[in-house]
């Protein structure tokens, strides 16, 4: 079988996870409809041009960090292979040439890489092969994490309903951006007390960068956040692949849950996004999400949660899937 | 041809047309067949390092041919240096390997491929034949040898970045004017020990713990003396640049001890035989015999650098 090659140039790609993982989804779909079961990644982050000029604040001085941050996510296929990070656009461009003479498959295609031209929003390639063929292969815990993931669910989530929630808080970012997308601490704290005297057997485990959680979420109760104890992405994608719930708002852990493995209440979906979804403003449910994938289309309150959540429960106890102690259908 | 053709296009061709990613991907593809041919050492000719990553100390192995390969490309800076992995390691390894090369101010490419026949296609397809036979005459160095040459040498893990910058301010702020330790967390029972027998009143060090902290039994936040960075949200990236501008470091011989070598920080380091390294860099079978004195030598430094019992004493 031959193997795709996905060519990543952060030249114009944005340094953002979720447009990371929904470009991962398309390179596997891209493999599958190549009939290829594995995908090589060249990853270009190079000085000259080390990001897309909307990302003004991202320096030669700062992608590093940036890219280094974001490496866990290229891992979150089962199909990659092997990966070069380049730094000098000349070997880049090699390799374009070089499979451009053998007709390997690639993505994007190689015009889109010549025109510099990437989708790196839609989910359409995904609604479109869904229609196809029924399916669309999901994104999986990144590779290299598990040993860890043990050791962190061991001691906070051993017997637990495992919740992983990510809520956007851009206020608490240096460069704040679409602050109308964010969501608001109280609410989500408010529910978190209710949801864990409802269900005493849920842990909610909150991801996101270090300086974008809220430090109260420390002092909730039945809550855990990774970041706090040296975890970084890589164990955040992961416990997000395993857990039973995955609540936040939509944002780029979003992304991964709408890719991926679990049950999940994405809240605050932009009407915007809706023509980049799919989906009319509105939809509960994305094209291939199951029933119990729910997209929400205004910001959250602590009843909308609590109902939202409760739903996805009841579709889980239908299906014979785990569920909280003490939850009951028809509540 | 190919040089002599892209010169002659780009006399030709406006410069924004040259710049287009279409016209570079033929220069590219010039390029590397011209490469291809080249049989002989020169300008444009990578430096190229295997490494197979098949044992538990593969950062440590990645760290010292990084190191030669960085001393490699300074010596010729019209070369840069190309790192190919071959295996993918069980633990964090494409974020770690990129911390590292990230050190170097050369540039490294990285290229890891999960099994040895990718990494031959590769080379067969990049790699010029020149390069190919420098690759098999280069090994990994052992780290014992690397600490002596290290000692002596300029460092060569000098790139600035944000992580470098912003580490540098966190340790100002979690210092707070005293001397940042930095303590590799297999060894954090020597700084108990220490901190136990010293009491807060050794107010002149603030230890600063690297690694995973989930393994440690005891809760951090009852010693305020040590903290454990990786619960305020540091990376291993971010690890890196604390190392560097810290005062000291204890650790074992592993990848940051070679780059807390490298940026010239006293080292004290676990390792089987006593071994002294210039007048920084001190391996040691038993650690918590040793560490009292050699902090002590450290606070001393700091307090009075050119006294000549401070000059005298080694570490």
């Amino acid at each position: 079988m031959p193997r795709l090659l996905a060519f990543f140039d952060y030249g114009y790609l944005p340094h953002a996870l979720g447009d990371t993982l929904t470009c991962i989804e398309n390179v596997q779909i891209a493999a599958r409809e190549a009939n290829a079961s594995e995908f090589d990644l060249v990853i270009l982050a190079a000085r000259d041009r080390p990001a897309p000029s909307w990302q003004p604040f991202m320096t030669s001085h700062h992608y590093v960090s940036s890219v280094h941050g974001l490496l866990p996510a290229f891992l979150s296929s089962s199909m990659v292979h092997d990966v070069h990070l380049i730094e000098n656009r000349q070997i880049f461009y090699a390799m374009v040439s070089r499979v451009q003479k053998e007709g390997t498959p690639t993505w994007p295609p190689v015009t889109a890489l010549t025109s510099e031209s990437i989708d790196f929003i839609s989910h359409m390639k995904a609604v479109e092969h869904f229609r196809r063929t029924g399916s669309i292969p999901l994104l999986s815990a990144p590779r290299g994490y598990a040993k860890k993931v043990d050791a962190f669910a061991a001691r906070f989530c051993a017997g637990r309903f495992r919740i992983v929630v990510n809520i956007r808080q851009s206020h608490l970012k240096s460069a704040r951006a679409q602050p109308e997308r964010d969501s608001q601490f109280e609410t989500w704290e408010q529910f978190i007390i209710q949801c864990t005297k409802r269900y005493p057997d849920v842990i909610f485990i909150v991801a996101g960068q270090f300086s974008d959680v809220d430090r109260r979420f420390d002092r909730l109760p039945s809550t855990v956040v990774p970041r706090s104890w040296g975890c970084g992405l890589g164990v955040e994608l992961a416990l997000l692949q395993g857990a039973d719930l995955f609540m936040g708002t939509s944002s780029g852990f979003a992304q991964a849950a709408l890719f991926g493995h679990p049950a999940y209440v994405v809240t605050n979906t932009e009407p915007r996004a809706a023509a980049f979804c799919g989906v009319p403003v509105g939809a509960r449910h994305h094209p291939f999400g199951r029933p119990d994938q729910i997209v929400t289309w205004s910001r959250e309150t602590v009843d909308s949660l609590m109902a939202d959540f409760e739903e996805v429960l009841a579709f889980k106890a239908a299906a014979g899937n785990s569920i909280p102690a003490g939850f009951k259908s028809g509540r | 041809m190919g040089p002599a053709l892209m010169r002659t296009l780009s006399r030709l061709l406006p410069t924004r047309v040259m710049k287009r990613p279409a016209m570079q991907v033929l220069r590219a593809k010039l390029a590397v067949a011209e490469r291809q041919e080249q049989a002989v050492i020169g300008p444009g000719i990578p430096i190229v390092g295997e490494i197979l990553l098949e044992n538990a100390d593969w950062r440590r192995d990645v760290t010292l041919l990084l190191w030669k390969l960085a001393q490699e490309a300074m010596a010729a800076n019209d070369r840069l240096a190309w790192l190919v992995c071959v295996g993918l390691p069980s633990e964090q390894p494409l974020e770690d390997l990129y911390a590292l090369a990230a050190q170097v101010e050369s540039i490294i490419q990285l290229h890891v491929m999960q099994q040895q026949k990718d990494a031959d296609r590769f080379s067969e397809r990049f790699v010029p034949p020149a390069s190919r036979e420098e690759r098999r005459r280069r090994q990994v160095p052992d780290i014992h040898r690397a600490f002596a040459q290290i000692a002596v040498r300029p460092g060569v893990f000098n790139r600035a970045t944000s992580a470098r910058s912003t580490a540098h301010a966190l340790v100002k702020q979690l210092s707070m004017g005293r001397l940042a330790v930095v303590v590799d967390v297999s060894q954090v029972h020597v700084v108990v020990n220490y901190l136990s027998q010293n009491g807060p009143d050794r107010a002149l060090i603030r230890f600063l713990v690297t690694g995973d902290p989930l393994p440690v039994p005891f809760e951090p936040s009852a010693t305020a003396d040590m903290i454990f960075v990786r619960r305020l949200g540091l990376s291993l990236l971010d690890e890196f640049g604390l190392i560097r501008v810290s005062d000291a470091y204890i650790g074992t011989c592993d990848h940051s001890a070679v780059l807390a070598a490298d940026a010239g920080i006293p080292c004290l380091l676990a390792s089987d035989a006593e071994a002294h390294y210039g007048n920084r860099i001190r391996c040691v079978p038993n650690l918590g015999a040793v560490s009292e004195a050699w902090i002590s030598t450290i606070e001393q430094r700091a307090v009075d650098p050119m006294s000549p019992t401070t000059l005298r004493t080694d570490l």
